[in-house]
């Protein structure tokens, strides 16, 4: 009974041993985890009190500031760069949006380049062999630029299947782009 | 005691205490890359490429005032190395400095000015940037981050010149140097905020084109389209606005290399998301009291049928009605209570179009539900009255809950333009040059009239376009200042529209009126009436005046006839007169200056005759003949005062005489 007594209080022990342990690395992890990496809330307001107590006024981080770093990196060897680049014949142009929404069509585009003159010109042949023809300034935009178009109708463009192809020409370069579209 | 079961027991402790330091290692290990696992995580997990901000977010202008944009941009920047003294570890250079590293690879020199220490004309960077946010009503927030994520100027310790030229990126295609006419600190601020502005307000009539639109577009992942893309539903124009900077979303690599690269990166959307979470929290949640607007139309008409156009004509002291609806995309619920319309920009300022339907001179209308739940609409009717003052307005309005806090302020307005309800012309020849001033005209008898009467259309109907200016007070009575040009003696003119005449718009006409060969004012007034099918009168606006009969001057000079002092002959049209002047001068006018004389004053000449003889002489009493047409024997036999200006003597052939001052003015 003694050597059961003795070999009955040593799981006992070890459990209760282990549950503290276990207890103990909860505890721990949890300690550290609130103190040091807890996320908190910083939902802005619109409120006129402004909410400097809810913006992050830690120093930048190591990823930041290499994030930072890296970025000013590639804006200053560019800006060093002395070679304007050589001005090809072409410049690149893509759809980005050709879609339909009820009557109404929008055709909107990107272009490599940032310039506000130039022109734009839309083509619409439809499969019968009708034309549809539109022209548009350029909207320069941060790092690229647009045609100041295109919104359409279905009372212009009936329904069927159209190619649509946008020529963008600015000073003597030139760029197109083109797709197929199924208008309802 | 034991030692060898001492000793067991010690070093069973032992092991437990260890064990148990081990596990607690573990836990701190464990919770330590717990974190760092769900920091890359958690900052990319909330990431979607259709939301990246919420309107709301965007346009929160009062985030932050300059003294806290100042305390950000300190608190991210512990020293700067103005002078490139420091070593260029960052860049695996510890063997030179900052300003040597930079020399290698033909950056800009020293000095490198922090942006906390930045100013341009003696303002500081801080203070630039709330201002460029106070005045595109755009979150300062956005704007720290995108010079962070586009030129990494608010972490820089040593930021080049170069960076603060093209601070935001704008004007920097990928594959062209920057355009200099974007250059400097506040212009890139500048058009950055315009931009914003411009893709938030979404006026129709001048739209900032983007590469992508609300809905679905197909967006790549780099400028290189072997990269691939997918389709991403843009949400709101927050997001939209950024695409137009950015036009490339983040792919997988990208988003779980956190701040890191990846193969096929673009990351400028990415890190917009990023530092913007980790600086200022999560720019999906919108604030707790916030609003988009879904709808802002104008009515002519209390009962709101009638919609004007959303560029809004209407005349001084018009009353006219708008309705704004506002989604609660916060998480508190409106009540009728506390959450009114009030005026902004700047924020309760008097407004020029209130009336006694307005709570107060700043708060034009409160809403009209009880209780609007987050995700709800909210509805605000507004009564507007236009000012006198004829001019183009914006009215600002944005939401406010009483005694707690003011929304953000999406930007809307209301462009309204104040013309006159009417707007007659009168002239007294068909060229339309010689404007006669009004309304109480006068004319010579028997004399024709020219006018041009725009009207604008005040009721709140649209008028058909054959709408015509008739008679009225009374209705349809018959004029006296009809001409064979009227439709009928009670209808001047059908309106020159080609298209119905909308209301706040305008109908113009054309027409005549003869002046009574009867001396006396008449007064006159016209309506607009619409004489076809289901005929009827738009009274609203009536334009009123009166036509004097004056009598007729002499124009001419006949043979035997004569000019004395304080005599004179005028054009028909009235504009030019010949004056025979107490001085002795004999002096042609026009209506702004004399145009020919005879040079004659102080040689006492009174009199000027048409002989018989053909010949056009002035006369002194004392010195006889001073001055002569010298056409003796012409044939001459009459002067006219032209209405061209010009004064001719005719014979019944031909002008042996003229002054030679036609079109003189």
């Amino acid at each position: 009974m003694k050597t059961l007594n003795k070999s009955s209080s040593a799981p006992k022990k070890k459990i209760a041993i282990i549950l503290i342990a276990v207890l103990l690395v909860l505890l721990g992890g949890a300690a550290v985890y609130a103190k040091f990496y807890a996320p908190t809330s910083t939902t802005p307001t619109s409120d006129d009190s402004t909410q400097t107590d809810q913006t992050n006024l830690d120093p930048a981080t190591d990823e930041q500031k290499q994030a930072g770093d890296d970025q000013k990196q590639t804006n200053a060897d560019a800006a060093a760069d002395t070679d304007t680049g050589e001005t090809t014949g072409t410049v690149g142009v893509t759809i980005t949006y050709f879609n339909q929404n009820g009557s109404q069509i929008q055709i909107r585009t990107l272009i490599d380049e940032v310039t506000s003159t130039g022109s734009c010109t839309l083509t619409l042949e439809k499969s019968d062999g009708t034309i549809v023809t539109k022209t548009s300034d350029i909207q320069a935009q941060p790092s690229s630029s647009s045609c100041k178009g295109f919104d359409l109708t279905t009372a212009e463009i009936t329904p069927g299947t159209w190619k649509a192809t946008i020529s963008v020409k600015i000073g003597t370069q030139t760029g197109n782009a083109n797709e197929t579209k199924t208008i309802q | 005691m034991n030692t060898r079961y001492i000793h067991k027991a010690a070093t069973y402790k032992k092991s437990i205490l260890f064990s148990v330091l081990a596990l607690v290692s573990l836990g701190i290990g464990a919770a330590v890359l717990v974190h760092s696992n769900t920091t890359n995580a958690a900052s990319t997990a909330g990431f979607n490429a259709g939301r990246i901000i919420d309107d709301s977010v965007f346009t929160s202008k009062d985030t932050m005032n300059a003294g806290q944009i100042q305390a950000f941009l300190t608190s991210k920047v512990s020293s700067c190395d103005t002078a490139g003294t420091l070593r260029a570890t960052e860049y695996g250079r510890g063997d030179l400095t900052h300003a040597q590293y930079a020399a290698t690879r033909g950056w800009s020199a020293p000095p490198y000015t922090c942006m906390k220490d930045y100013s341009v004309n003696g303002k500081s960077a801080a203070q630039i940037i709330y201002d460029v946010s106070q005045k595109y009503s755009i979150n300062p927030q956005v704007f720290l981050v995108l010079l962070q994520k586009e030129q990494g100027l608010i972490t820089d310790s040593w930021p080049l010149s170069t960076q603060y030229r093209t601070a935001t990126g704008y004007g920097c295609p990928d594959t062209a140097p920057c355009d200099a006419q974007y250059y400097g600190l506040e212009n890139q601020l500048d058009w950055s905020g315009k931009m914003f502005r411009s893709i938030m307000n979404n006026v129709p009539q001048n739209q900032w084109y983007t590469p992508y639109v609300l809905g679905n577009n197909y967006i790549q992942y780099s400028p290189t389209a072997s990269c691939g893309g997918s389709t991403v539903n843009i949400q709101n124009r927050a997001t939209q606005a950024l695409y137009n900077y950015t036009p490339y979303q983040p792919n997988q690599g990208a988003l779980n290399a956190g701040y890191g690269t990846a193969d096929c990166g673009a990351y400028g959307n990415r890190n917009f998301y990023l530092y913007f979470s980790d600086w200022f929290g999560n720019p999906t949640v919108p604030p707790v009291y916030s609003w988009s607007p879904t709808a802002q139309i104008v009515y002519s008409d209390s009962a709101r049928t009638v919609t004007l156009p959303y560029f809004t004509t209407v005349a001084p002291g018009q009353k006219f009605y708008a309705t704004i609806a506002a989604r609660n995309t916060g998480n508190q619920v409106w009540s009728r209570t506390n959450v009114n319309l009030a005026t902004t920009n700047p924020r309760d300022q008097s407004n020029e179009f209130y009336n006694s339907d307005w709570a107060s001179r700043n708060r034009p209308a409160n809403m009209l539900e009880e209780q609007v739940a987050p995700g709800e609409v909210g509805t605000f009717r507004v009564s507007l009255t236009a000012p006198q003052v004829q001019k183009s307005y914006n009215l600002y309005f944005s939401l406010v809950v009483e005694g707690v806090a003011w929304m953000n302020d999406p930007g809307l307005y209301l462009p309204i333009n104040v013309t006159p309800a009417r707007e007659l012309n009168v002239y007294s020849d068909s060229a339309k040059t010689n404007k006669l001033s009004g309304p109480s005209f006068s004319a010579y008898a028997g004399s024709t009239l020219y006018a041009t009467l725009n009207m604008t259309n005040t009721s709140s109907s649209p008028l058909p376009r054959e709408v015509m200016l008739g008679t009225t007070s009374p209705t349809d009575h018959t004029s006296v200042l009809t001409n064979p040009s009227w439709i009928s003696a009670n209808r001047a003119a059908q309106s020159t529209s080609v298209t119905p005449i909308v209301p706040g718009g305008t109908a113009a006409f054309n027409f005549t009126l003869k002046v009574p060969t009867t001396l006396g004012t008449y007064p006159e007034s016209f309506g607009l009436v619409y004489d076809g099918a289901g005929g009827q009168w738009f009274e609203t606006n009536t334009a009123t005046f009166s036509v004097t009969s004056l009598e007729k001057p002499k124009d001419v000079v006949t043979v035997s006839q004569q000019l004395n002092v304080g005599d004179g002959i005028r054009s028909a049209d009235g504009r030019y007169i010949l004056v025979m002047q107490s001085d002795g001068n004999l002096v042609l006018y026009s209506p702004s200056r004399a145009v020919w004389a005879s040079n004659t004053n102080g040689t006492g000449a009174n009199t000027l005759i048409m002989q018989s003889d053909g010949n056009l002489v002035l006369y002194s009493p004392s010195r006889g003949a001073v001055w002569a047409s010298n056409t003796a024997g012409s044939g001459g036999n009459v002067i006219v005062m032209q209405s061209d200006g010009n004064l001719v003597l005719y014979s019944p052939s031909r002008a042996p005489w003229a002054s030679n001052t036609s079109g003189k003015l």
